[in-house]
């Protein structure tokens, strides 16, 4: 492992010093071009770029996108510093974001700008979104703007598809992976006329062979099959511009234990009659649309009408548990913005939201906002945004959001924000992976979530040797006045969602740099604190299973004309509470670890090929599964994962060009 | 000593093949260049010619400026080469000197 982790940091040594020639990195266009007495310096482009506008986000884009296999969202995060992802189930493999040190369900989740992956959905959704199909993330920290709903509270994600209008032509991707991963992927697109484009977007992965490294009887990750597909249309024209689309996805995952497992562990169970199995199949439908009305190009003015609309089965089995739901969600959204004049931006609209779950668990969301932005040559931007929205179950409320940005110079910025979120929590169908632990699942008569975020944040743009230093310092402070609390410690048999009944609250602070070490070869050091402590049964404690820091060192280059492309990211997260131990099976805290993933990608002019590792140091989080030995025991649990639970993994893949210039 | 005047001509013979003909060519396009779009399949198609070492676009002069190593290609192959992805280019006389190899 060390010659693998030595072999990489030379490569990164000789690549950086064996370039000779200043040159633009074709595959990273020039993002800055400065005319010096008829020379053109051109500046590599970095994968990620921060947002212009009053909220603090970041825009990854497929340069950063390709510095990892990326196979799905879920794993497109591995190079970023603010968003974490971490298993949040060791049998059925169900993933979750965090932000601001806070769970995923906080984070709104939107696809081409629309709210989507709500409720069921969000367990497993980080898996419905392949990496190849992304053109960019936009990610966001801290109240965001009220146009797509009340319900971001630590920020949102969005997720930019490849387009229709994008040059004509067929990109297949395959890829294989030694901990028994196949995958393919494609997406094809046509210009049926200057006008008209339409486009599909494939996918299949098969995550098979019985895995069971650490010999608990337990595969250590569920095999998966999913096939997903989309087929999308653009029409574009001077004043009036369509674009929707369906998409169908189809997963079956299966876990826990099985015949083979079982027997080769060092638990045996004769008894094979009593396996627990773990099975969850998904069938989802969701499609969208959007028209925009082009009234005024000169000041921007539009109208635009745009929706979706999904259903969602699930039909899980937990052991002898079973959770079945047909969930449906429709939303539609009447927006008008126009530019009065170069300083002042109007933005206004009505919103319908609908949920369905059950007939007990249903709700109707009508809304309306107002966003008015001030813009004073780019150095002052002041964001101000109120909703007003009705609930079916919760009756109205008023979500107002403010955002400041100042630029005294070209070398400093400053964000200020603040700003309410709410939430309506579908417990069940949010969580119904908790199923799969031994304990009772209770689930309390639950308020609507509501809470404030306040957040600060300053970029630097130094110059320092020729070159910019960038650097990032935040703060974010998150506290809920209610919350659905997910409560492991105050009664061992159970896990009790209940209402917060104390306080409960979230600070991070962030501090990153980028810079360009030598040509070619980009650097990015960064660090989090996280405190995040909730009220369990009366006790104020650190929320469980949540690291307390993460640091992050990745390393990016590319030769002068960007054939060969390596990549390294150095993860450290640090330790943090278990939920409180019953009868000695698990610690009471866990310590810090290190994560290290490395890709090394050839370009050539029709296909690129690619290899990499993740997790290359190994490491494993040793006991996955509470008293594995008896699965049918309420001590039994595999949902308090905070590490990895498979070692090391390779990966080998190809993006192949047909048609594409 | 017989080894150092070994590992001298060694170096020597590293250091001339190495030493290459390094030249430049500026062109301009048809289409023009429009855009970071158009200067993306400008530099993403050209970087796979053999020989081509820099490639400078310079969007508002419309200008691509190629720098090669004229061992291996030469300003009429690099100019052809532009009919592989739907442009056309011509070749700007300049004043500037080439780049020298660094």
């Amino acid at each position: 492992m060390k010659l693998i982790l030595t072999s990489i940091a030379m490569m990164l040594t000789l690549s950086a010093m064996g370039q000779d020639i200043d040159s633009l990195q074709a595959d990273t266009v020039a993002d800055k071009a400065v005319d010096l007495q008829n020379v053109t310096i051109t500046s590599r482009r970095s994968g990620t770029r921060r947002m212009g506008g009053a909220v603090n986000g970041v825009l990854i884009n497929r340069e950063e996108l390709f510095k990892a296999a990326c196979c799905n969202l879920g794993e497109s995060f591995t190079t970023n510093p603010s968003v974490d992802v971490n298993y949040s189930d060791a049998a059925t493999g169900a993933k979750q974001i965090k932000l601001l040190g806070l769970s995923g369900t906080y984070v709104q989740m939107l696809t081409e700008n629309l709210p989507n992956f709500r409720g069921a959905a969000a367990p497993y959704s980080l898996d419905y979104v392949p990496g190849p199909w992304m053109n960019s993330i936009q990610v966001s920290k801290g109240a965001s703007s009220v146009r797509n709903g009340y319900e971001s509270i630590t920020g949102q994600i969005d997720i930019e598809y490849l387009k229709p209008d994008n040059d004509e032509g067929v990109t297949v991707n395959l890829y294989g992976g030694t901990l028994g991963r196949l995958e393919a992927n494609a997406d094809a697109n046509v210009h049926l006329d200057d006008k008209l484009s339409t486009e599909i977007l494939a996918h299949y992965q098969d995550d098979f062979g019985h895995h069971d490294v650490n010999d608990d009887g337990f595969l250590d990750q569920p095999n998966v099959r999913q096939w997903n597909l989309q087929n999308r249309w653009k029409w574009k024209g001077d004043h009036y511009m369509f674009h929707g689309g369906f998409g169908i996805v189809k997963e079956k995952r299966e876990g826990g234990q099985t015949e083979h497992t079982v027997s080769h562990s060092q638990h045996p169970t004769p008894n094979t009659q009593h396996l627990y199995k773990i099975g969850v199949e998904t069938d989802r439908y969701e499609g969208y649309m959007k028209h925009a009305f082009i009234l005024d190009p000169e000041h921007g003015t539009n109208i635009a009408v745009m929706g979706n609309a999904s259903m969602h089965l699930l039909d899980a089995n937990y052991g002898n548990k079973h959770y079945s739901v047909n969930q449906k969600n429709a939303y539609a959204q009447l927006l008008f913005e126009t530019n009065f004049n170069e300083q002042h931006n109007l933005s206004t609209g009505l919103s319908l939201n609908y949920d369905y779950l059950t007939k007990e668990d249903k709700e109707t969301t009508p809304g309306a906002y107002v966003q008015y932005t001030y813009n004073l040559n780019d150095k002052i931007v002041a964001m101000a945004g109120i909703r007003a929205d009705h609930s079916s179950r919760y009756g109205t409320f008023v979500t107002p959001r403010f955002h400041l940005k100042l630029t005294p110079s070209e070398i400093v910025s400053l964000r200020l924000s603040a700003g309410k979120g709410y939430r309506t929590v579908h417990a069940l169908a949010e969580n119904n992976n908790l199923l799969a632990s031994g304990r009772q699942l209770v689930i309390d008569d639950l308020e609507q979530e509501r809470a404030w975020n306040y957040g600060i944040s300053s970029s630097f743009y130094i110059p320092l040797f020729d070159k910019t230093l960038k650097l990032n310092a935040e703060y974010y402070h998150t506290h809920f006045s209610q919350q659905a609390v997910i409560d492991y410690d105050s009664n061992p048999s159970l896990i009790r969602i209940t209402n917060l009944d104390g306080k409960s609250y979230s600070n991070t602070v962030q501090i990153d740099a980028t810079y360009p070490i030598v040509k070619g070869l980009e650097l990015t050091a960064a660090w989090r604190w996280n405190d995040v402590k909730c009220t369990y049964g009366g006790e104020l404690m650190e929320k469980p299973l949540t690291s307390r820091y993460k640091g992050l060192i990745t390393a990016s280059y590319k030769t002068p004309l960007g054939l060969w492309q390596v990549d390294a990211t150095l993860q450290l997260n640090g330790g943090g509470r278990m939920p409180t131990p019953v009868n000695g099976l698990w610690e009471d805290s866990f310590k810090a670890y290190e994560q290290v993933s490395a890709q090394i990608t050839r370009w050539f002019r029709h296909f690129s090929i690619y290899i990499g590792g993740e997790n290359l140091t190994g490491f494993r989080q040793k006991q996955t599964i509470i008293n594995a030995a008896d699965p049918w025991s309420s001590t039994f649990d595999p949902t308090m994962v905070w590490g990895p639970v498979h070692g090391a993994m390779f990966y080998a893949g190809v993006r192949i060009n047909v048609g594409r210039l | 000593m017989r080894k150092v005047l070994v590992l001298s001509a060694m170096m020597l013979t590293a250091v001339v093949s190495m030493a290459k003909d390094i030249k430049t060519v500026v062109v301009t396009t048809q289409p023009q260049m429009h855009c970071e779009s158009c200067e993306k399949k400008i530099t993403g198609n050209l970087r796979f010619e053999k020989g081509v070492k820099q490639i400078e676009c310079d969007i508002e002069g419309q200008r691509v400026t190629i720098t090669y190593d004229a061992d291996k290609t030469n300003s009429e192959a690099i100019i052809k080469s532009f009919s592989k992805f739907g442009y056309k280019a011509s070749e700007v006389k300049t004043e500037k000197p080439s780049l020298p190899a660094k």
